[in-house]
């Protein structure tokens, strides 16, 4: 039965059809096959969605799309270039500094891609650095969308592996942080060897008057972030106040809402939350029957008599998710895996937090790696650029981005020093 | 006829988009209530949870129609990058038959469980049968069918402009 389900699978995403469509499709191939109640199907689907804490999902989105109509990307990015600009190879530093930021507001890295990347990769261009460049950089910046909480692949952990999600997005920061900083020394030190950027700091705002204006946008990731650190507000609770925070920060005080943007803005939300929350739907569906028919529990068995310590395991796990990443959408991913992954590191000792963001890491980095990576399409399409042009210039990025998942990986306390802090473990 | 049809899709599935934003909308206001009763009234309303839950998933069947219609489902698109036009049109064929399929299913299974919840009531918000919850599968099934025929007659793809 499983091979059945994952040949159709694998047949459905070769021919293009979408990501929840094959899932759903190959779950309805299972329970034929088990000769199981068709009535499985759609009352699984219904039931992966209608949980509570998915609910920041949507809300996240809206808050990120309500923020850059808003106008908070050009205000960050001019907050950014106020601290870090004057250098050599201040921009691109800029670039993932203002990524870093956004993250804290934005659940999405395609969202930070496009937002982001709308301002910077022209502005880049303009100042001399490679066109294939800066469109690499932009696109691995922006995975920290999703590394830097609030997460929507972490509040999809948290639901299917059955974590805190308020721990996840604590234990997100120290690795987000690891990797900016990561990503910054080393653009920092390649436009020195090349010679980039040498009049990046021309035409910056002052310090002071850039925070001035980024205030309203600075304070967002204070409420939602100090809200849920604090134990104020749960993950959801946090979205709905970043919805509500955006919402008359763009109507009220930068009055770049109006009324006509405000369906727009719904629309766009609508169709990124319903694609989203379908492949949810699909996933929970073929998680169910993948589970009904032990595999789960199969797989775990063999992990752990195949990876006999802690440190195969992450390695084998970190090898593994970086093929799936290469190829399988990330939601997905995360709602498949995490319940056979998490009980398995749980056993060799691993925390499942600290396991929990190496997933998160891995697969982000999946959004980078061709053939299949949202952040390089979205990428590739604000720099108006075919993607095997940028591939050469990706490779050192990706590198970046392995060390810092090894590291990661095997230093629990990048993640879990701020965790035990905020949570008295 | 392909027009006379395209016309009709077009308002059908406005027609689910716009109910979906409201959903949105709606959700969004139950939620900002919920946390308004729980710290200024410091009595926290126990049907707006369940009210948020159930107008987000009508939100997303109400919205996968658009979705469906505008090629805005995440897929891994390599080969219809790679193929040319006449290849194309066979793999959009294939992405609207597979789509057609599991909405079918959708409609006829989901029509089914919606007529057996009408006998349950939303826990946390006695009195509301489920059938209105459960309804949001059929519903959001015939747009979807609707929605995947226009794509069929007049394909888009629009996946970035909408993707997280």
């Amino acid at each position: 039965m499983s091979s059945a389900m994952l040949f159709t699978m694998l047949l459905c995403f070769a021919l293009t059809v979408s990501v929840a469509v094959s899932i759903g499709l190959s779950a309805i191939v299972g329970i034929q096959i088990a000769d199981a109640n068709m009535l499985i199907s759609v009352k699984e689907m219904f039931n992966s969605i209608n949980k509570f804490p998915l609910a920041a999902i949507p809300f996240f989105i809206l808050a990120g799309n309500l923020m850059e109509t808003g106008g908070i990307s050009r205000r960050l990015v001019e907050f950014a270039k106020s601290i870090v600009g004057g250098i050599q190879g201040g921009l691109p530093i800029t670039c993932v500094l203002t990524c870093m930021i956004f993250a804290a507001v934005s659940g999405s890295s395609v969202a930070t891609t496009f937002a982001i990347g709308a301002i910077l990769i022209p502005a880049l261009i303009k100042h001399g650095y490679p066109r294939p460049w800066a469109t690499a950089l932009q696109a691995t910046s922006a995975e920290l969308g999703v590394i830097i909480p609030p997460s929507i692949p972490m509040i999809l952990l948290g639901v299917s592996a059955e974590l805190s999600i308020g721990e996840l997005f604590v234990a997100g920061v120290g690795p987000g942080l690891l990797i900016g900083f990561a990503l910054m020394v080393f653009v920092w030190l390649y436009s020195k060897y090349k010679g980039w950027g040498k009049n990046d700091g021309e035409g910056r705002l002052s310090f002071g008057k850039a925070t001035w204006q980024a205030s309203w946008a600075l304070l967002m990731p204070v409420i939602v972030l100090g809200g849920i650190y604090g134990g104020i507000f749960t993950p959801t609770e946090a979205s709905a106040v970043a919805v509500f925070y955006s919402f008359i920060v763009g109507t009220v005080i930068y009055r770049e809402i109006g009324f006509k943007d405000m369906y727009n803005i719904l629309r766009k939300s609508v169709i990124s939350s319903a694609v989203i929350m379908f492949i949810i739907a699909n996933a929970g569906l073929f998680a169910f029957m993948i589970t009904r028919a032990g595999v789960p529990a199969a797989i775990g068995a063999w992990l752990q008599e195949v990876l006999q310590s802690p440190v195969y395991f992450m390695l084998g796990v970190n090898a593994a998710l970086f093929i799936i990443g290469m190829f399988i959408e990330t939601s997905a991913a995360i709602i498949v895996l995490a319940p056979i992954l998490v009980p398995v590191a749980m056993h060799f000792g691993i925390d499942p937090i600290q396991f929990g963001m190496v997933m998160i890491v891995n697969l982000a980095l999946g959004m980078i790696t061709p053939p299949f990576g949202v952040n390089l399409f979205a990428a590739c399409t604000v720099a108006r650029i075919s993607l095997d042009r940028i591939i050469k210039d990706l490779i050192p990025f990706i590198g970046v981005i392995l060390g810092c998942l090894m590291a990661i990986s095997y230093v629990p306390a990048i993640s879990l020093t701020l965790r035990d802090l905020i949570f008295n473990k | 006829m392909k027009k006379l049809f395209l016309r009709f899709e077009e308002r059908t599935t406005a027609l689910s988009m716009m109910l979906a934003c409201a959903m949105m909308a709606l959700a969004s206001v139950f939620a900002i209530h919920q946390i308004v009763t729980r710290f200024i009234l410091e009595s926290p309303a126990e049907w707006t949870e369940v009210l948020i839950r159930f107008s987000l998933i009508w939100m997303m069947f109400l919205g996968i129609p658009t979705a469906f219609r505008t090629g805005s489902m995440v897929s891994v698109d390599l080969l219809y990058r790679l193929s040319g036009q006449r290849m194309r049109r066979v793999l959009d064929a294939v992405v609207a038959i597979s789509a057609l399929m599991l909405s079918g299913i959708i409609l006829w299974w989901g029509w089914d469980y919606t007529n057996r919840g009408s006998v349950q009531s939303m826990i946390g918000l006695e009195g509301v049968s489920m059938f209105w919850a459960y309804l949001a599968l059929p519903v959001g099934a015939v747009f979807s069918i609707i929605g995947i025929i226009g794509f069929w007659l007049d394909p888009q793809r629009m996946e970035l402009e909408n993707a997280q």
